[in-house]
């Protein structure tokens, strides 16, 4: 079995995506195992106890990530490695489309919800009467749910 | 345009360089006043969605082009533009009314059921199941799992030390997940004493040095917990768990579990595991 890896610095992906992306790959024929975890000291122990160790992880720091794959052949493992960052931004960009559309204003929820005519304003009370406002101008009725307005 | 709406209320003054972007948080750090105490003091620019934390600056906006930070004693220059702070998060758990520990047994039975339905696939929340028999191949996974638990149990027996260096530091994520559930368990200790004046600072101060990390976002966070500082979600969580109904509690247990990919969940397992570890025993003495 060739053990591969690498430290990749600078960005930062979620806990959910490195675990998805370690699972895939090491759910691919002739792949013994993988990891994409952060390079803490405990998570490169693990990596130790578990096979995975390289010494060039030795360098890496706590917010940098960390690469292993144990595959039956070098070929194999050196194309799972060129593959992660890859795979990393299929599951990140899979989990935003995904993810329920949240208006961000007043103005975005009534777009997305043009029949409505109620709105819940429930917002600390220095900001609630301007949103009320602007509710009562666009003809919805409105339920406050805020103190010192 | 940018409007503040929170400002933490352990946010200290002074000057502070850019650290790490990712989607809605910008993070800044602080050189500490004087070498060795402390270390860097983080501070997180949110967006309003992310909620108020103790170290948290919530705003309204883009914060694409925010390069800068600087915290004065009533202002906060954020991009150069200035904000007054009028009032700050307290991010303390001050509960109003007398506590009964029956009551808090009810509501962690439901926390706990709540807390299993909506942990995401990857969190800590297996630790709550029973270990099965079966010995899962040997991998990375199974070894993080392996150790995982271990600490786990040791935890729940009592020895924080030991329970701490064999969670610390692991798990996926910038904050790993073990981190989010050490930080869980010293909230869950510091609310057992503000709810029944509980002696846990022998605890607190063990788990903490134990659990000390040279990730900035964890030692903020776990710094934070130590000191019974809560962000919003656990404190209204915290909030439902001694004061109010089991549906309170589940929607605050749902509210939090959807922090982060699996931070919420990981930090509700040690908020879990610590008021379990103590109610019983309240509930003995009250009887």
């Amino acid at each position: 079995m060739i053990i591969k890896g690498r430290i990749k610095t600078g960005e930062y992906f979620d806990s959910v995506t490195l675990m998805i992306v370690g699972r895939d790959i090491s759910a691919m024929p002739g792949v013994q195992d993988a990891a994409v975890v952060m390079g803490t000291k405990e998570n490169q122990a693990i990596l130790k106890s578990s096979g995975l160790w390289l010494s060039e992880f030795e360098s890496a720091g706590d917010t940098d990530l960390l690469f292993a794959v144990k595959a039956e052949s070098e070929e194999l493992a050196g194309k799972v490695m060129q593959g992660i960052d890859q795979q990393l931004k299929n599951v990140r960009n899979r989990a935003d489309a995904d993810e329920e559309y949240r208006p961000k204003s007043f103005e975005a929820a009534l777009n997305a919800l043009p029949g409505a005519n109620v709105a819940l304003i429930s917002i600390a009370g220095r900001y609630a009467g301007e949103e009320a406002m602007k509710a009562l101008k666009a003809g919805l009725h409105v339920m406050l749910f805020s103190d010192n307005v | 345009m940018i409007e503040i709406l929170s400002i933490g209320d352990r946010v200290p003054a002074g000057k502070y360089r850019p650290f790490f972007r990712f989607a809605g948080a910008l993070n800044f750090v602080r050189a500490p006043h004087r070498p060795g105490l402390g270390g860097p003091t983080l501070v997180c620019v949110i967006e309003e969605s992310k909620g108020a934390g103790p170290l948290n600056i919530v705003v309204r906006g883009d914060l694409s082009a925010v390069m800068s930070l600087e915290v004065r004693k009533s202002q906060v220059l954020l991009g150069g533009s200035p904000f007054k702070i009028e009032r700050r998060y307290d991010s303390a758990l001050s509960l109003t009314r007398p506590v009964s520990p029956e009551a808090l047994g009810n509501n962690l039975a439901a926390f706990e059921v709540a807390l299993l339905k909506n942990a995401p696939a990857g969190s800590l929340a297996f630790l709550l199941k029973r270990e099965t028999d079966e010995t899962p191949p040997a991998s990375y996974m199974a070894e993080l799992a392996r150790t995982l638990r271990e600490g786990f149990e040791r935890l729940l027996a009592g020895d924080m030390s030991g329970g701490a260096r064999a969670i610390k530091g692991r798990g996926f994520g910038l904050t790993p997940g073990g981190d989010d559930l050490l930080a869980g368990f010293l909230l869950g200790l510091n609310a057992l004493h503000a709810a029944f004046g509980l002696d846990v600072s022998k605890e607190v101060r063990t788990l903490r040095r134990a659990s000390r990390s040279r990730n900035l976002f964890s030692e903020a966070f776990l710094r934070c917990a130590a000191e019974g500082r809560f962000f919003e979600s656990a404190k209204v969580l915290a909030s439902a768990l001694f004061q109010g109904s089991d549906e309170e509690v589940r929607r605050a247990c749902a509210r939090l579990s959807a922090v982060g990919a699996s931070s919420g969940a990981d930090l509700s397992v040690g908020l879990l595991s610590a008021l379990k570890l103590h109610a019983s025993k309240l509930q003995k003495v009250s009887a």
